[in-house]
């Protein structure tokens, strides 16, 4: 939907230059109010028990003594909110307290609010659970070969089914046998994506305050209030009207704050029960346990090419193991499959992919939410089929090219497309032709591409609405006011909004603020979640903000005696484009535009297009007004004595459309880029299994034993931002939150075959599990530098260049 | 459940020695001393350990620095792991300490944490972390030896019902440079060679250290026998910059010419103990310092090794630390 042509890069002053976030020396000083800084008067804490057991059935639960203690005002279980809740409306599984049956070790079974945090944990110890406990399932596997002898993590939904199974996605697109069996070179693959956390800085958090007449605020640490608003006004039967949540800056997200959770329909039930606020603060293993990270998977590619390296067939098979609940599942279900069509063409395709329930937490969105752990398998497969053709993997991937302004053979609408771009960057970044298959044995590089959304053109709830508003108001001391729904997280979303009001009405930065993050004055945002909030917000701002600076320009023209669209607003003055001697402060221009239509404000939004996917059950499911593209190089030293890996560098080109901000954009690249690198490296959820006494129980629920980089172990970056300039995207913008994350990993894995021939189709690439693979290539003889592609040492191209390094 | 949370604790601040010891004796089991705290806390936080009195070190000065004597050195049990890995003294005649010190866990905690908390710091077994009934904790089964047990980390020597491994980055190279500690307790002083001080779960499950109750180490003394001789030492663990070892070799080695004329060679988080080479010592005695010495004596470092489910890559990455340390 594009309201407005786009500025070309001349005409902007401010957008595509580096500034500051508006909340960075807040944030750096200290100043920033996060959801746990704010303390409310007789404001209560609460505690939740949870389930010491993977399956267990609630017998009885015994409150009596912990509501006896002293200081406590206040317990509830499972029986006081009897309402299931769920991110994704087909599926709400879950209920705030478990009612009768828990699901996975940290289940929520009881909650107390007391007078301080002490008292409401030692509250806990008098609340007494019987439970029968159950057998649990661990293994996905497990799962899917349940017959019902014992009880299902969930209910079947239809008689006779498996309960276990959250969503089965079968789609195929072309003929996917025949191609492959008409195909040159076919390889297969079984690949194993350890799931990972978010490891956020900042907890979950949330307090809840109900006024004793009626009307209920919730503060949480959320990335989707308005889900927020929704679902608690469902399961807690109150009118929505009569509820605000505010949502306070956030430390950190990346996906798991993307849903409710059971701490904040328990802040709103205990302070209606206790008449008092009531704060609840997740414990970091707690947040462990709600969890809702990357889903394990378990993948086999088969895919196809012909002599020439031209991809022909892809078959994927995929099970998630999911957790206890559905979560995001149904969408991670297909995103599995539905994110793989680019950027390659392929002629065929299908994806068979398959989430069941285990008695573990719950997994869901983490940053490439659905397709990093396939997008790794898919990156692997693409250098061995690059291998097997004798191709440089760089030349495989350019001869697959999909192109612009196409649709993917599932049907998602392409637009605009700088991969091409991505790969020339980081190709000579990196000085790929001088080192690939070059480098001494232990030392390698890698190439991976990928693509990701930018929003989905579907909300998580069905409806016509826009998906993004944004409000603003123009004062008569210069001052521009915006109130924004979105979800800051620390992605630079108000920071973002404040860079379009002051572009567009021509005020200094510093002149306009933000106020956010609060359902009772911002319009709706959907949240911070699919990379959508630059692409849907930014178009609303520019929606809001031209309409505004319509009004002033016609005010300044009037006065003048000009055209309106000769008038400039630029650097908190407006002036006459022919003759720009001729100026007024903007303050003057603003109070002229306020004399002539009344008090200024304005509306803006954004909605998606609706009619750019395929036609068939799940074809919405995947559809983005735009995609972003990435290309990774990343350059690796594997010590084969002790399995040590280190990854000395990752060039990075990311097509974000136009960096609205390039130090934002850097900033999330890099982001992006450390994210895949830890789970590449040392990430693993492990839980402990039937023959160790505590089965399902999360074995590092701490961030000592659950590794993620420190600043001393990430590699250097280097960014390379490519701007293929959308258009429908915001002066041309598209993601890059998450998109730039994809290619880490299955770069690394590339290098590290370049430096040593070992295939990593199985994470983490830790000292331990290095080592197992470098011993069975080692049995077999496969240890080695693997051949240059063509049998030629060195490319014609980097002879001339080597020569003059070595001179150097 | 309910971990995350550090429970309320008598909080004691002796300002002497004396004092110290006098309060140690009487809280005994239900005292706890108090150093850097990056061991402590962390117990305290899991709700592994409850104990009635804490009491905090922090006061006594007496146990802080680094002193030069007339036949080494000597380090207060307090001295922070920063201090040791940037003192010019340990770094120019025991450099395998220092560098020992500078790969203990991270920047920050290096800076708070002690050679004394580092040395008397208990193990990392995460069964016995998180506070099940295993033999360590007083009870009568090990879980990280069962057949599918999560136990990458644990023992390849040693085991005595329980597997788990020494922790210590320090301990290996004060080992290796034939160090001692002075303990003391209120009814007087006692001198350990360092490589007696660490306890075999075959001796005494339950201690990590030979330290009873109401004992504390004041120091560490470290002789000038290895002032001068070759150093190396390598850790290697799932994180660089933050972890504790998968397995870490200590070596001090003299020779004239290319012949060795003696060394010490100590392997960490391989055993419950630092593990001392002596067989590889006295075998590599009189060899040439080249790649067959190392490689005999790879080999001789993991006879007898016994692996369990997950931590096979254990031997021969111990083998090629051995190795790397020999050929130097």
């Amino acid at each position: 939907m594009i309201r407005k042509p786009h500025k070309d890069k001349s005409d902007l002053t401010l957008i595509g230059t580096p500034m500051r976030k508006i909340e960075g020396l807040d944030k750096a000083t200290g100043r920033a109010l996060f959801t746990d800084d704010i303390v409310l008067p007789g404001m209560l804490h609460g505690k939740i028990l949870r389930s010491p057991h993977p399956h267990a059935r609630i017998v009885a639960i015994d409150v009596s003594e912990a509501e006896a203690l002293e200081g406590v005002h206040a317990v509830i279980t499972g029986g006081d909110i009897p309402i299931k809740y769920g991110i994704i409306p087909w599926t709400a599984d879950e209920y705030p307290l478990c009612i009768d049956r828990v699901r996975y070790i940290g289940d929520a079974v009881a909650a107390v609010a007391a007078v301080d945090e002490d008292l409401a944990i030692r509250a806990l110890e008098f609340i007494h659970v019987e439970y029968e406990e159950l057998p649990a399932f661990l293994d996905p596997y497990e799962s899917l070969a349940a017959d019902g002898s014992t009880p299902y993590v969930h209910e079947p939904k239809k008689e006779g089914g498996n309960g276990n199974v959250t969503k089965q996605v079968c789609l195929e697109f072309g003929e996917v046998d025949d191609v492959m069996a008409g195909s040159d070179i076919v390889v297969e693959g079984e690949y194993f994506f350890e799931g990972s956390t978010h490891a956020a800085i900042e907890p979950h958090c949330a307090i809840g305050l109900w006024d004793g007449v009626g009307k209920l605020t919730v503060w949480s640490a959320t990335q989707v209030p308005h889900y927020l608003h929704r679902e608690l006004a469902r399961v807690l039967e109150l009118d929505p009207a009569r509820i605000r949540v505010i949502q306070p800056l956030v430390g950190g997200a990346f996906g798991g704050k993307s849903e409710p959770f059971d701490l904040e329909f328990c802040v709103a039930k205990l302070s209606m029960l206790a008449a008092r606020p009531v704060k609840i603060l997740y414990t970091r293993e707690e947040v462990f346990y709600a969890h809702r990270g990357r889903h394990p998977f378990h993948m086999n590619y088969r895919m196809g090419c012909t002599e020439e390296g031209k991809l022909t067939s892809v078959n994927a098979e995929i099970v998630l193991d999911g957790g206890a609940y559905a979560s995001f599942g149904l969408v991670t279900t297909y995103y599995a499959g539905q994110l793989l069509c680019a950027p390659y063409s392929m002629s065929a395709y299908r994806f068979d992919s398959t989430r069941v329930y285990t008695n573990k937490p719950a997994c869901g969105p983490k940053r490439g939410h659905g397709s990093v752990q396939p997008r790794f398998a898919f990156e692997v497969q693409i250098d061995k089929l690059a291998e097997r053709v004798d191709l440089d993997p760089f030349e495989f991937r350019r001869r697959n090219f999909i192109g612009s302004n196409t649709r993917t053979v599932n049907q998602l609408r392409i637009t605009s497309n700088g991969f091409l771009e991505c790969l020339e960057s980081v190709e000579r970044a990196s000085r790929w032709r001088r080192k690939f298959r070059q480098l001494p044995f232990g030392r390698g590089v890698g190439v991976a591409g990928s693509t990701y959304i930018s929003g989905t053109n579907y909300p998580i709830y069905p409806n016509d609405m826009p998906h993004s508003g944004v409000q603003m108001q123009v004062d008569r001391s210069g001052r521009v006011s915006v109130f924004s729904g979105a979800s800051e997280i620390g992605q630079g979303c108000d920071s973002m909004v404040a860079y379009i009001a002051a572009e567009e009405l021509g005020v200094p930065l510093e002149y306009v603020r933000v106020l956010r993050g609060d359902t009772d004055f911002t319009p709706v945002d959907l949240g911070a979640y699919s990379s959508r909030v630059t692409f849907m917000l930014g178009n609303a701002a520019i929606d809001a903000a031209t309409k505004l600076r319509e009004m002033v320009q016609q005010a300044v023209a009037g006065e003048w005696k000009i055209e309106a669209n000769e008038v400039l607003l630029a650097g908190g003055i407006a002036m006459w484009a022919s003759d720009t001697e001729r100026q007024m402060p903007i303050r003057e221009a603003f109070n002229l535009a306020e004399a002539r239509f009344g008090t200024l404000g304005a509306t803006g939004w954004y909605n998606t297009p609706k009619d750019v996917h395929g036609d068939y059950r799940g074809g919405t499911i995947g559809a983005s007004p735009a995609y972003s593209f990435t290309a990774h190089v990343a350059e690796v030293e594997v010590d084969v004595e002790t399995g040590v890996v280190e990854v000395e560098k990752i060039w990075v080109a990311h097509d974000c459309g136009r960096a609205l901000n390039p130090v934002l954009v850097e900033g999330q690249m890099e982001g992006s880029a450390y994210m895949g690198f830890g789970e590449a490296l040392m990430e693993e959820q492990i839980f402990k299994s039937p023959e160790q006494g505590r089965a399902g129980l999360h074995n590092a629920p701490s961030l000592l034993d659950y590794r993620i980089p420190t600043s001393l172990d990430t590699p250097e970056f280097e960014s390379l931002i490519v701007e293929s300039i959308d258009p429908e995207g915001p002066y041309g913008a598209k993601e890059a939150g998450e998109g730039p994350l994809h290619p880490s990993i299955p770069a690394i894995a590339n290098a590290i075959y370049d430096a040593i021939g070992v295939r990593m189709d199985k994470l983490p690439f830790s000292p331990p599990n290095m080592w197992r693979a470098i011993e069975e290539a080692r049995e077999v003889g496969a240890l080695g530098k693997p051949a240059f592609p063509g049998g030629l040492p060195v490319t014609p191209e980097a002879a001339p260049a080597r020569s003059m390094s070595s001179g150097s | 459940m309910m971990k995350d949370m550090i429970p309320g604790f008598e909080l004691i601040q002796p300002t002497s020695i004396e004092g110290a010891l006098n309060l140690l004796e009487e809280y005994g089991e239900n005292g706890w001393a108090l150093a850097g705290g990056m061991d402590s806390l962390g117990w305290f936080k899991n709700r592994g350990k409850r104990p009635e009195a804490v009491i905090d070190l922090e006061g006594l000065d007496a146990l802080k620095g680094i002193d030069e004597t007339a036949d080494g050195i000597e380090i207060g049990a307090l001295t922070t792991l920063t201090e040791i890995e940037l003192n010019p003294l340990i770094r120019e005649r025991f450099w395998l300490l220092a560098e020992a010190a500078s790969k203990v866990a991270s920047p920050q905690i290096r800076n708070a944490g002690t050679l004394g908390g580092n040395l008397c710091q208990d193990t990392r077994c995460w069964y016995y972390r998180y506070g099940v009934s295993c033999y360590r904790a007083g009870g009568n089964t090990c879980y990280a030896a069962a057949p599918e047990a999560l136990n990458r980390e644990h023992a390849i020597f040693g085991a005595s019902r329980c597997v788990a491994v020494s922790p210590s980055d320090t301990a290996t190279a004060l080992v290796a440079l034939d160090a001692e500690m002075v303990v003391r307790n209120s009814s007087g002083e006692r001198v350990i060679k360092a490589e007696n001080f660490f306890m075999e779960p075959a001796v005494d499950i339950m201690r990590m250290t030979v330290l009873d109750p109401e004992d504390l180490l004041i120091k560490v003394r470290i002789p000038n026998t290895w002032t001068g001789a070759d150093f190396y030492f390598e850790k290697v663990s799932d994180r660089g910059s933050w972890d504790f070892p998968l397995v870490s070799v200590a070596l001090a080695i003299k020779s004239t010419g290319d012949r060795i004329d003696d060394a010490r060679i100590v392997c960490g988080a391989v055993q419950c103990i630092p593990r001392r080479l002596r067989n590889v010592e006295a075998m590599i005695r009189g060899q040439g310092r080249d790649e067959d010495t190392a490689a005999q004596a790879g080999a001789m470092a993991i006879q007898g090794a016994k692996v369990l489910n997950y931590n096979h890559f254990k031997i021969p990455l111990m083998e090629n630390l051995v190795k790397r340390a020999v050929r130097g």
